[in-house]
């Protein structure tokens, strides 16, 4: 067993970090604080999974082990290898969601350096990726009015045509289908495989200047085509009966609004929530109720959830305040801690990882429901806060790339220009959001106080 | 009305011992040379600074919001020539005069006042073209072209004129150790610490009452101290301490968003160096992966590093990094022996010689590097000295840093540094012929003509490519062997909550810091 754990926990070192041994042990220091009731606690997959019984088919498996350090390419390869339908069917959904955040970082740096920032200077076909911006920041009327600003005699004037026609009748992104008759094929959907990357830059514009020089531009469809595509393996490979639970996953990053249903609680395999920020099946259907409703979704779901569990006393005054769900969280930390040492008899490497993980998602939580609630810097501050929280153990992906949209969105290039450079490289298509993030750099640099080299 | 002023002054640092007792302190990377905000040249004399004076206008450090605390109101004037500011009422001085917009005008007319010689006055003076005062609380600021946004552009810090006799400001005024600001804290810097008692005032409600700076000294002990309690916070932990810190339940790691890269500048007047072929020689010596491992402690193939390797003058993730310019990550040192031996240096008895004498480098580091790179100095002369080349090596202290190798009077032949940025990352200060930071006073007419070329973009791809152009040939002509990117990471006890570190500022946000119990 103790070979199994060291296998699980080798990618991100926690062992040799800690300077713990593997060794079960009582520790006294490990405080019990009631943050939540215990009993919701004993449901979560951190405190099941201290059970090395419940445990033992995720820590021998090469597909979660990869999945447990972040890397959802070699995770997805694993999966394949062994044909763990609910594992490719994971990572694809995850893959997806991925894509979908690089296409929002794509369309918020497009927006905030072509749109807000336009110059004159800027190539006019730039009006067509402000369209497709505009669609994935979900501004229909103001994407027919870019993609009718198309030249027409200009290199993607068709690719705005067939826009159009998509948006007609529905303000929506389309399916797969419509999206790679625009950008392209990307090769057949097949559960465990990835689909085949275009080369960036996808255009080159002439700029609108005296020297009319190329400028390389992309189509943030191609990044929506990618979403699109393991959102379809996704629900390839998952078994017939978790259609639902992929819907009901897919709330927690969807960029377009989803509609507001009453949720229920799902019968979720543990497939699904191992590793996961929802920490049992109830949280599921929190978060995909908080995404809409906020502070009620705490009040409804605070006797099933966890994670509203966790919220409960964090609700001040119809707000969400932030430094209270920060205590709450640690709260929660120091609880699982406690309960994962009871159920294993004694404290063990893999506890204090997999606590850490239920203190981001209740962070995560958190900032979900004060979006909801229109508090957008509080949820700011949970955001960064979980993102900090992360480093030790290794970022996620999704996460990381979700803040880089919120951060362009916020016009801030920097922290996005990292996380891409970060993740680019595993996730090669993801490159496509560079170009308008360097614009978006270039042109705020270019306004900003004037700084010096310092050392 | 000075009595009036007193009073207001002293009732200020009544209330805040009256508060409750909460004090901070924390560890810099060194005790800041200065806190007069229009003369810091280091990141710790800039994020003192934040804490004692009140910039124009700001960026929010979550949401990258443009604020500002001091403004009542504003609007663009003279068809985006001027821009007319009124500042908000109430706002004292440390000293206890109220902020009016003559203080506003003096910053500006100090800023214009070409005596000065503030490096950050002379960016401003590009674009600021005076100041006039329109009444008690409103200033037309103005500028010598049309802005796009120039609330973005404003972003110094404001000045009182009642602590200065004329706009001629420099830098060893005894308002370098005792300002006087509008922020949220009174600074008083000593020789091992700085204290930043808190002021209340009507934009600023600080809850922490003191904070105390003190000089970091040996990692692993500020390590222990911060984890004993005895300080609060480390604002740069060094990657070697990181994974004892954030496995501490008390204490929490923060990402500080700065741009660093290191260097090892060459004095291309040096007799031997100045041939671009011992410069490339050089480069080929260096064994990158064995200094980063060997000083930071990142090993080969280690995942998420947070030291990576670069060819110029950029970060990796930057637009301006050109990712064609390759990086010497070992030495060759077959490739480096041809270099130095078509420079016409002979190899004699072991060492190198150039007409007939052994080449003895004279090495420098700035010493509190120290602490986030131990013995790279060393490991740095003895790659040197593996292939045949004498060295001197020393450290050198920020007195020296700033008065003999930034004024170009040092003798040293190498010299190990880190230069750090924000959302600007401008190096012309560096390598243009007579830049105002270019250390050993580097030449190179097709870099000059490059860096014109930047300034004078009109598009960012022309000045992104400038800036590409400008890598490689750095990457060639080697006025600097570029090291690597390193992250900062603070490390800040639980007990301190709310501690939102801002980008390059760092403590923008401090009126939201608080000490639990």
């Amino acid at each position: 067993m103790m070979r199994l754990l060291v296998i699980l926990l080798l990618p991100l070192g926690f062992g040799a970090c800690s300077g713990e041994t593997g060794n079960p042990s009582t520790d006294s220091s490990v405080a019990t604080v009631e943050a939540i009731d215990g009993a919701l606690l004993q449901k979560s997959w951190p405190a099941r999974m201290a059970n090395d019984e419940i445990r033992g088919p995720f820590e021998g498996h090469p597909g979660w082990r990869h999945f447990f350090s972040g890397d959802l390419n070699l995770a997805l390869g694993a999966f394949a290898q062994s044909k763990h339908a609910r594992g490719m069917a994971r990572v694809h959904q995850l893959l997806s969601d991925l894509y979908a955040q690089g296409a929002l970082l794509s369309a918020n740096a497009t927006a905030e350096a072509y749109g807000v920032d336009a110059v004159d200077t800027d190539p006019s076909e730039m009006a067509y990726v402000l369209g497709v911006s505009a669609v994935i920041r979900g501004d229909f009327a103001e994407a027919k009015a870019r993609f009718d600003a198309v030249p027409p005699d200009s290199l993607v004037h068709e690719r705005s045509v067939h826009w159009l026609a998509a948006i007609k009748d529905a303000a929506a992104i389309p399916e797969l289908d419509v999206l790679v008759k625009i950008s392209g094929s990307l090769g057949d959907v097949s559960p465990g495989t990835q689909p085949e990357v275009q080369s960036t830059p996808h255009f080159e514009f002439n700029e609108r200047s005296e020297k009319a020089r190329p400028m390389g531009a992309n189509d943030p469809t191609a990044l929506l085509s990618h979403s699109a595509w393991h959102a379809a393996a996704a629900k390839a490979a998952a078994p017939e009966t978790d259609g639902s639970v992929l819907e009901q996953v897919g709330y927690r990053y969807a960029v377009e609004k989803r509609p507001e249903v009453k949720q229920p609680v799902l019968p979720l395999d543990d497939a699904w929530l191992f590793c996961s920020a929802d920490l049992s099946p109830a949280d599921t259907g929190f978060i995909a109720t908080a995404s809409s409703s906020g502070l009620d979704a705490v009040a409804e779901w605070s006797d099933r959830s966890p994670l509203a569990a966790a919220l409960q006393s964090s609700i001040q005054d119809g707000r969400v305040e932030p430094q209270s769900v920060m205590d709450a969280a640690f709260a929660l930390q120091k609880q699982l801690s406690a309960t994962m040492a009871d159920i294993g008899g004694g404290v063990q490497d893999f506890h204090r990882p997999f606590a850490i993980r239920a203190r981001i998602a209740v962070l995560l939580a958190g900032m979900i429901v004060a979006d909801a609630n229109d508090q957008y810097r509080d949820a700011g501050i949970l955001r960064l806060n979980a993102l900090e929280r992360m480093h030790a153990g290794g970022i996620e992906p999704v996460f990381a790339l979700s803040v880089a949209a919120w951060d362009a969105g916020n016009r801030s290039p920097l922290r996005p220009e990292d996380i891409l450079h970060q993740f680019g490289s595993s996730y090669p298509a993801l490159v496509a959001a560079k170009a308008p993030l360097e614009a978006l750099h270039l042109r705020r640099s270019r306004n900003a106080a004037p700084t010096t080299p310092v050392h | 009305m000075a009595f009036k002023n007193a009073f207001r002054a002293l009732t200020g640092l009544t209330l805040a011992t009256l508060g409750t007792a909460a004090n901070l302190a924390y560890f810099e990377e060194s005790i800041p040379t200065t806190l007069n905000p229009l003369y810091a040249k280091k990141m710790s004399d800039h994020r003192a600074t934040e804490l004692i004076f009140d910039r124009l206008w700001f960026h929010d450090a979550i949401t990258n919001e443009l604020r500002s605390r001091v403004v009542q109101k504003y609007q663009i004037a003279e068809a985006g020539r001027a821009v007319e500011v009124t500042l908000k009422s109430g706002i004292r001085w440390h000293n206890g005069q109220a902020l009016t917009s003559k203080d506003l005008c003096f910053t500006v007319k100090a800023m214009l006042d070409t005596r000065g010689a503030s490096i950050l006055a002379t960016e401003y003076r590009t674009f600021l073209a005076g100041c006039d005062a329109r009444g008690p609380q409103t200033a037309l600021i103005r500028f010598n072209r049309v802005l796009p946004n120039p609330r973005e552009r404003l972003g110094f810090p404001i000045l009182p004129a009642s602590e200065f006799s004329s706009t001629l400001i420099s830098p060893d005024m005894a308002f370098s150790a005792r300002p006087i600001g509008t922020g949220p804290f009174n600074g008083k810097r000593g020789l091992r610490m700085v204290t930043f008692d808190f002021f209340t005032n009507a934009h600023h409600q600080p809850k922490v009452v003191q904070m105390q700076l003190q000089e970091g000294g040996d990692p692993l002990v500020q390590t222990k101290t911060l984890i004993n309690n005895n300080v609060q916070g480390i604002i740069v932990v060094p990657p070697g301490q990181r994974p004892d810190l954030s496995a501490s339940d008390d204490v929490s790691m923060k990402a500080y968003d700065l741009r660093s890269w290191w260097y090892i500048a060459v004095n291309t007047k040096n007799p031997a160096l100045k041939n671009v072929k011992v410069r490339q020689a050089l480069n080929h010596i260096l064994n990158r992966t064995q200094l980063r491992q060997y000083s930071i402690g990142v090993k080969p193939g280690d995942k998420n590093s947070p030291c990576e390797f670069i060819s110029g003058p950029f970060v990796r993730s930057s637009p301006y990094y050109n990712a064609t310019v390759p990086v010497n990550e070992t030495d060759n040192l077959s490739k480096a022996e041809a270099l130095l031996k078509s420079a016409g240096l002979e190899k004699l008895g072991g060492f190198w010689n150039v007409n007939g004498e052994p080449i003895t480098l004279r090495v420098g580091m700035y010493s509190e590097l120290n602490n986030e790179a131990p013995d790279l100095l060393a490991q740095v002369g003895n790659q040197l000295g593996a292939i045949g080349i004498n060295r001197v090596t020393a450290k050198i202290t920020a007195d020296e840093w700033d008065n003999s190798v930034m004024a170009g009077k040092s003798d040293f032949d190498l010299v190990i540094g880190k230069w750090s940025f924000g959302l600007v990352e401008e190096v012309g200060a560096l390598f243009k012929s007579g830049g105002r930071q270019n250390m050993f006073g580097y030449t190179n007419a097709q870099v000059d003509t490059i860096l014109d070329e930047y300034e004078d973009a009109v598009t960012d791809t022309e000045q992104r490519d400038a800036y590409h152009k400008l890598h490689k040939v750095l990457s060639q002509d080697l006025p600097y062997l570029f090291l690597w990117k390193l992250d900062t990471k603070s490390a800040w006890r639980t007990e301190v909550r709310g501690n939102i570190v801002a980008p390059y500022h760092y403590f923008t946000e401090i009126d939201s810091w608080s000490i639990d119990g």
